[in-house]
């Protein structure tokens, strides 16, 4: 069983059939719908979110009927697949020898993860070639927004450089000594500096005998083990906090949600907001779903009656599931999907 | 300051290369220059370094995104900050941002459909251009082997710009497209080197197999003996993957270079290609246009690229620091059928085209920029390529007529479109005749590739096979065959070497 194989499962695991493969598929590639985003709370698999964005939709039906038929798990009539005991047997048995990367975060810090990685690593490449006196070289990074920032934030003076770039060093080294050698080695190396260009996924997969799912979602943990070492502790790594600068405080919305957020704060309703913004009433209301997700003291009181919130959440309890359609029908449809929905991504959280 | 000075200064060469000199003192002298030189002989420092010596601003046409960035960033590299590539694939803010604030460029790199755009033709026309290059020239015209339409309109444009002096740059082109090119451009008196498209130092072998087999066995002798680097080249991105973790398993440092990987690892091996920490490039023929490394020793083509301009520009990669190298052809008889499948791949199928044509006929009336209509193809999932020959047939049957949509018929201009597809397609085919009659002929091979550009040959050293060839020249010692590099290190010594300064690197730097 390939590592990728064991993600799959443990994520049918948590979605226990209530979801379809595209919603597995949305989640490993990140897609920012609301739903997705609702699913990863929902199910509690928020971890896996955007992990494998480049993932091609056919590997992963692929792996899906090869998961089948060694019969791990079956098909229900949901679109989506369960586990079977077969299948959660070797789910558990491969999990005790091989832990999912602990600091696995990608609903946390898909935002800001790949930006951070692009700024460490051109800072980390920009110092290892200024502190030998060698300024030219090929940047990592050909995004020039990352590249101002490192210019705008890179120290002035020779021996600047020098004691920023040590204690970078200091840094780096005291979080990567708490995770498992082989992580911290495989992101070392995928750094690049003077004498030596870091190495791509495949071939880092190649020296450590893994594969490149794996590779790849064990590079993302060590991001975020970072990140979040240095939210909780940026007074012992300052070089390091101050690359999430500038992205830290913001909510993780998409674009479009942030409008309607500004609107809804103005105190316009959800009609108004349709109207104005020339959409459908449903991309609306997918993005309240995205808000409620998203920030806490948002209330959802102004768009669900608090007793049919009451009722919702029951019905959910009572039939032991998070399918809309199952509760739509429980509650004799008194309420609507977009209710549901909304009820249930709060109580989720 | 004497122009060698200026070379050396700015770009650390000690000397010119052949031609260059008197090209960038006719273009310094303000003329009309028309250069032809072979691939990788370095036409671009015959615009760069007159920067220099006070040309400025200078405009560049290219034809190929890639090919603009990679020369962004060189010139970057260099501690060139005031350059800037603008096309369709920039975002609208930031091209704005640009655009108000062009005179601060120095060097300014266009492809020709955004010279279309009129925000980018007015911002330009307003800061008095000195020198206007026109970089692949040949893609001016019908007989070349890229013909791109709004090359067409470069003429008019540098017109409107003040007719600055002009500088056209090819690497490739016949008698006829030669001619295309002063004409279309409204070149005056122009001054014009033509040079050989031979490079002397790439020896020529041609090797057929019996099967596949055969052949993939011959690849990887090669790529274990051959003295590096080296590019090996395949029609598929499949094949590049599959033939590098074969030649690493045999212990040869090696690595797949092609489109379907992610960005950050294609510069990862990129880099590590130049810096030699990297031995061989397994890569697909549609990619490494702007590969610029001046070492490498062999080309390999284990599939046929599809014409002979594109086998020129892809063997010109070797050798281009002038030391001996060597271009090595495998082929089999099956091999005939890929270039089809390629050509079939950058030109629109006809259910493609169906689909665009009915898409337009329902939003008649729409207008677009020209950033937009460049990039509209993604829409469609249509190649660069297919998607500008589709465009072209679209703006000839005036169903696109100053970037908006008109009222059309659909069935007939579908009918029109696949026709002038189907001929397009022949003369493709035709062009891939003409390279593989290349490979059956018995003579010398340098000799039959100068015919097919009306030249005579030349007499080399180290010529083909067909004139006798000895590899030993081209075999590395025993050495490289250990596996290098990459083993798994101690993370924390690596670390810390990355950034720190031992005592005598201290000692070394406070002297220099
Ligand atoms: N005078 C020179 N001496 C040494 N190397 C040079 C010289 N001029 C150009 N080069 C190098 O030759 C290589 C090819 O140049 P390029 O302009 O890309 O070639 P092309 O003619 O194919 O456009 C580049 O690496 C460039 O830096
Ligand atoms: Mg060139
Ligand atoms: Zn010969």
């Amino acid at each position: 069983m390939q590592y990728f194989d064991v993600v799959l499962l443990y994520i049918f695991d948590r979605f226990k059939g209530e979801r379809s493969l595209s919603a597995v598929y949305h989640l490993l590639t990140g897609k920012k719908s609301s739903q997705t985003i609702q699913d990863g709370k929902l199910f509690n698999i928020g971890q896996f979110f955007g992990v494998l964005k480049k993932l091609n939709r056919a590997k992963l039906e692929q792996h899906v009927s090869s998961l089948q038929e060694a019969g791990l798990i079956k098909p229900n009539q949901h679109e989506g697949y369960e586990i079977t005991s077969s299948g959660r047997e070797a789910l558990t048995s491969f999990l005790a020898s091989n832990p999912l990367p602990e600091y696995l975060a990608g609903w946390q810090y898909h935002k800001v993860s790949d930006l951070y990685w692009q700024r460490l690593s051109l800072f980390v490449q920009s110092l290892s070639y200024s502190i030998r006196g060698n300024m030219s070289f090929y940047p990592i990074s050909k995004d020039e927004t990352i590249q101002n920032w490192v210019k705008k934030h890179f120290p002035m003076t020779k021996e600047k450089r020098v004691t920023v770039a040590e204690n970078l060093f200091q840094e780096m080294q005291t979080i990567l000594n708490k995770l498992p050698d082989r992580d911290a080695s495989m992101f070392v190396m995928r750094l690049s500096g003077i004498g030596r260009t870091g190495l791509t996924i495949s071939q880092l997969a190649d020296m450590q005998k893994i594969s490149y799912e794996e590779t790849s979602i064990r590079l993302q943990s060590v991001i975020h083990a970072i990140l979040k070492w240095v939210q909780n502790h940026s007074g012992q790594s300052p070089i390091l906090a101050s690359m999430i600068e500038g992205e830290g405080e913001e909510l993780p919305l998409t674009l479009s949600t942030k409008q309607t957020y500004k609107l809804l704060e103005s105190g316009m309703t959800i009609e108004q907001i349709v109207h104005l913004r020339r959409l459908k009433r449903s991309t609306i209301e997918d993005h309240l779903v995205e808000i409620a997700i998203n920030v806490p003291e948002f209330s959802i009181d102004a768009f669900v009656d608090p007793k049919a919130q009451a009722d919702i959440r029951l019905a959910s309890k009572e039939i032991k599931s998070q399918r809309l359609k199952l509760i739509k029908n429980y509650v004799k449809d008194q309420y609507t999907y977009f209710e549901i929905r909304l009820t249930l991504c709060k109580e989720g959280i | 300051m004497p122009l060698t000075d200026l070379l050396y200064k700015h770009f650390g060469y000690r000397e010119f290369r052949f031609g260059q000199e008197q090209i960038i003192s006719d273009v310094l002298n303000k003329r009309d220059v028309f250069a032809m030189l072979p691939t990788g002989a370095g036409k671009s420092l015959c615009y760069q370094l007159p920067f220099y010596a006070g040309v400025s601003p200078i405009l560049i046409v290219s034809p190929l995104v890639s090919l603009m960035e990679d020369q962004v960033q060189q010139l970057k590299a260099q501690g060139e900050k005031r350059v800037i590539a603008l096309n369709g694939f920039l975002e609208f803010e930031k091209r704005m941002d640009i655009l108000k604030d062009l005179s601060y460029y120095s060097f300014i790199y266009v492809s020709p459909e955004i010279l279309q755009n009129n925000f980018v033709y007015q911002a330009l026309k307003k800061i008095n251009i000195e020198l206007m290059v026109v970089d692949e020239a040949h893609c001016i015209s019908q007989w070349g082997h890229d013909f791109r339409t709004d090359y067409l309109k470069l003429g008019e444009i540098r017109e409107a710009f003040g007719s600055p002096p002009i500088l056209a740059l090819t690497a490739t082109a016949t008698e006829d497209v030669r001619h295309d090119i002063l004409r279309q451009l409204n070149m005056s008196n122009p001054a014009i080197h033509v040079h050989s498209v031979d490079r002397p130092n790439i020896a020529i072998k041609l090797e057929k197999h019996s099967s596949l087999e055969a052949k993939i066995q011959a690849v990887k002798e090669y790529a274990l003996e051959l003295k590096g680097p080296g590019i090996i080249y395949f029609s598929s991105r499949r094949w590049a993957d599959k033939l590098a973790k074969a030649l690493s398993d045999e212990g040869r440092e090696c690595a797949a270079y092609h489109a379907g990987m992610e960005q950050e690892d294609r510069l990862l091996i990129q880099q590590q290609f130049l810096n030699d920490e990297l031995s061989i490039i397994c890569s697909t023929n549609a990619f490494g246009m702007g590969i610029n490394k001046s070492n490498i020793r062999f080309v390999i083509h284990f599939h046929p690229p599809s014409t002979i301009e594109s086998y020129l520009q892809e063997i010109g990669r070797a050798g281009r620091d002038q030391l001996s190298s060597i271009a090595i052809h495998l082929y089999t008889e099956e091999d005939e059928f890929l270039p089809l499948s390629f050509i079939d791949s950058e030109l629109p199928k006809e259910q493609e085209v169906k689909e665009v044509l009915r898409d337009f006929s329902g939003r008649v009336g729409t207008t677009y920029s020209s950033f937009q209509l460049e990039r509209e193809g993604n829409r469609f999932d249509f190649t660069e390529t297919a998607w500008r020959y589709l465009l072209h047939q679209l703006e000839g049957l005036g169903i696109v007529q100053n970037k908006e949509i008109q009222t059309f018929e659909v069935e007939s201009c579908l009918r029109e479109i696949l026709t002038a597809t189907e001929q397009h397609r022949k003369a493709k085919l035709l062009k891939w005749f003409r390279f593989k009659s290349w490979l059956e002929e018995k003579q010398c091979r340098r000799k039959g590739l100068l015919e097919r550009f009306g030249e005579s040959n030349h007499q080399v050293n180290f010529c083909c096979d067909y004139c006798g060839l000895n590899l030993q020249r081209y075999k590395g010692s025993n050495t490289q065959l250990q596996p290098t590099a990459q083993h798994v290190v101690d993370w924390g010594v690596e670390l810390k070497r990355l950034l720190t300064v031992s005592k005598e690197d201290h000692g070394e730097k406070s002297t220099g």
